[in-house]
């Protein structure tokens, strides 16, 4: 599985990012820099990668620290695989 | 293929139980039939009117009659949002369904939209021989599923005040003891929470072989299976003898987004499959 596609992919559906998303790499800082990134987007990207995984995400892994960076929100999804 | 947009929706109000609900109006050519239009909940029933409206513009330029209406307690009907539930949205549409009939329409169908088209599910079970057909558009598999993911809303809202965490479980308790929960400026009621958590999609199967059931749902690229959730609630309903077909499409998930952005695949897969 190729996480990081999927986590791009993910962004750029849930957040409506365009292009951007490719230029992403583990240090391109996610919460407080991108607007899209708000509640309703916080819930949207959640519930795809639940979606996506067909897993389920308990309520105290939704924290900020998973959507820091691209990198940790990665290294999150791979933790739920 | 501009005809559509001539097409004017006619405002009216239905009284309902509770109080009177809003309604669009458009009635059909000759003997075609009508559209029953069941909208979806919360903040999704705003950020699907353009599509809607533009859908049911398309299907009475085909001569088809449609009937969009809000239930009570949201958009443009009586009533406050904390005041409504689900048997209050199944009146409402029994109360418009009754309107058709009183008016003279005699083949209605259904169309449902997210957490809409488990409503219309519930109603074309409910009324067997009822309906012409069931059009389901991105249904909600799970109200259980879909009542979390809209308390999540208030827990991201209060991670972004750094206010103290509640778990989606905490809402629900504090909702069991009867309080109203807020999430997102909408007050939940605590019987309208029980009453989504318990609808499930698959648990609809007598509505039987005779009305064909058109499901749409979204797919992220061409040639995407469809999710295993979905999957399973589709097979279930194939096994129980429902005369069921899945359209994919991509596109913008429209019931989700911020920004108004149009489904085209989705407008002209189901316009083509209503016109003959």
């Amino acid at each position: 599985m190729d996480t990081q596609k999927l986590v791009k992919d993910i962004l750029k559906q849930q957040l409506q990012l365009g292009d951007a998303v490719n230029g992403f790499t583990a240090d391109t800082p996610l919460l407080g820099e991108i607007p899209e990134l708000d509640s309703m987007g916080v819930v949207n990207v959640i519930t795809a990668i639940e979606d996506s995984l067909g897993c389920a995400i308990e309520d105290d892994e939704i924290n900020a620290d998973a959507f820091t960076t691209f990198g940790a929100l990665v290294a999150f999804v791979e933790s739920k695989l | 293929m501009t005809a559509s947009l001539n097409i004017v929706l006619q405002p009216l109000y239905l009284n309902s139980g509770r109080g009177r609900i809003f309604a669009l109006f458009t009635p059909p050519a000759d003997n075609k039939e009508v559209l029953l239009f069941l909208p979806s909940f919360g903040e999704e029933l705003n950020r699907c009117r353009v599509m809607v409206a533009m859908q049911a513009r398309k299907l009475a330029a085909l001569g088809y009659g449609c009937l969009l209406i809000d239930y009570y307690g949201t958009g443009d009907s009586q009533g406050d949002f904390s005041e409504t539930d689900w048997q209050t949205w199944h009146d409402n549409a029994e109360t418009a369904y009754r309107w058709l009939i009183d008016q003279g329409h005699q083949r209605i169908g259904l169309w449902g939209l997210r957490l809409g088209a488990i409503l219309a599910a519930e109603m074309a079970q409910y009324y067997p021989d009822g309906f012409t057909r069931l059009l389901l558009w991105q249904p909600v598999l799970d109200g259980k599923t879909f009542l979390t993911q809209f308390m999540r809303i208030r827990l991201a809202m209060l991670m972004d005040r750094n206010e103290p965490k509640e778990t989606t479980q905490q809402m629900r308790d504090y909702l069991q003891q009867g309080h109203h929960l807020e999430v997102a400026g909408y007050l939940l009621s605590p019987q309208f929470a029980t009453e989504i958590d318990s609808k499930k999609l698959v648990d609809y199967t007598q509505i039987g072989p005779n009305i064909p059931v058109d499901w749409f749902e979204a797919i992220t690229e061409p040639g995407a299976t469809l999710l295993p959730a979905c999957e399973k609630v589709t097979q279930a309903w194939l096994q129980q003898g429902l005369k069921l077909t899945v359209h994919t499409y991509t596109g913008p998930f429209f019931w989700q987004l911020h920004e108004r952005e149009l489904t085209p695949e989705l407008l002209k897969q189901t316009t083509d499959l209503l016109t003959y």
